[in-house]
């Protein structure tokens, strides 16, 4: 792991909150404040006992990245608190199919598109990423699943500790899963 | 005492189990109960020796090594080397392979949509080299959709398994 590479992801961080801070507050209708409590670098299999424990079920909007930076992404948080703020998204809408996923999912797919944004700005790369999914399970069940699909390489993930002001989330986390150990320019 | 299943809807007896989290494994003798949490696509192998009352669990993530990481620290992250490690600990400790049975549980498919079938690799990985060996597998438990939590009683080989799926947000 690089001195430098953290902090190009720290950076990246505070633009992606910044970013997300200002497509929330736009979707919700009021003042919503996204900020980055810290940053930390952890090996995969470290990250399930590290974030609150294999068991903690949780609501995860997972999206696959490509380009410059190869993995995936996950944002991650308690599942009350998930079905908590996706009620609050869909006040007053009757209840129809998976709109209250479709939420969350929407949710976590602008945090996610914020902080790629901010990461492909300050590493200096093109990163696209594909539809998010959502995966409702056990923090070490969906975790291990997404390790799984790129761990004969990964060796190091970067997680996000965010905390959220205006909204039923209180915090979350924003995981980085490269296939490959990232470098800085 | 042989490897018994016992599917249940949670596990409640928790005091003193020890966790075995990813790339790890663990064997112990008589009254030990090992667990492992959240398993979702990586394979959990149970390896035991009724007669001594000897059992491990280990937790696999992927099914083979490529030889560049057929390392120490990289060998227990596969299901095959995993379960090589297990075998000789087994052995040191007293056992012989023809004492030995072993239980799979795991391998779910957790992420339907991205077409890796890694669960589906891992059991058929563990399968093979647990022939190799010429180990009996007493049962197994693999598939599906939903991540899975494990609690092997060592002293009696019962295995308690509950589904952790949670539907939707409704």
């Amino acid at each position: 792991m690089r001195e430098d590479m953290l902090e190009l992801l720290r950076r990246a961080g505070y633009e992606g909150a910044l970013g997300a801070t200002n497509a929330l507050s736009n979707m919700l209708g009021r003042k919503v404040y996204v900020n980055v409590l810290g940053l930390l670098a952890l090996l995969p299999e470290d990250i399930p006992e590290i974030l609150g424990g294999r068991e903690k079920h949780v609501a995860c909007v997972l999206s696959r990245l490509h380009g410059g930076y190869e993995g995936f992404t996950a944002f991650i948080c308690p599942l009350r608190y998930a079905v908590k703020i996706s009620l609050r998204i869909i006040e007053g809408l009757p209840p129809v199919g998976d709109i209250q996923e479709d939420a969350f999912r929407e949710l976590g797919n602008i945090v996610i598109g914020n902080f790629i944004s901010g990461i492909a700005n300050n590493i200096g790369v093109k990163i696209t990423y594909d539809e998010p999914l959502i995966l409702i399970d056990t923090l070490g069940a969906v975790l291990d699943s997404v390790i799984a699909l790129v761990s004969d390489e990964c060796e190091v993930c970067y997680v996000y500790y965010l905390s959220f002001e205006g909204v039923d989330l209180k915090k979350a986390k924003l995981i980085l899963i490269p296939k490959v150990v990232l470098h800085a320019p | 005492m042989h490897l018994r299943l016992m599917t249940v809807n949670r596990i409640t007896d928790r005091d003193g189990c020890i966790a075995v989290n990813i790339g790890e494994y663990k064997v112990g003798y008589g009254n030990v109960k090992l667990a492992t949490w959240g398993l979702g696509s990586c394979i959990a192998i149970i390896l035991y020796d009724g007669g001594r009352s000897l059992g491990g669990l280990g937790h696999a993530l992927l099914p083979k090594p490529s030889s560049e990481h057929n390392t120490l620290n990289f060998r227990k992250r596969y299901a095959t080397t995993l379960i090589d490690l297990m075998v000789n600990r087994m052995i040191a400790l007293g056992s012989e392979i023809a004492d030995m049975e072993a239980a799979l549980i795991g391998g779910a498919r957790v992420i339907p949509n991205l077409n890796s079938h890694i669960g589906e690799r891992n059991a058929i990985a563990a399968k093979e080299r647990l022939r190799e060996w010429g180990i009996k597998i007493a049962f197994q438990d693999i598939g599906g959709r939903s991540g899975r939590n494990v609690l092997f009683y060592v002293r009696d080989g019962k295995v308690f398994v509950a589904y952790t799926l949670r539907k939707g947000f409704r």
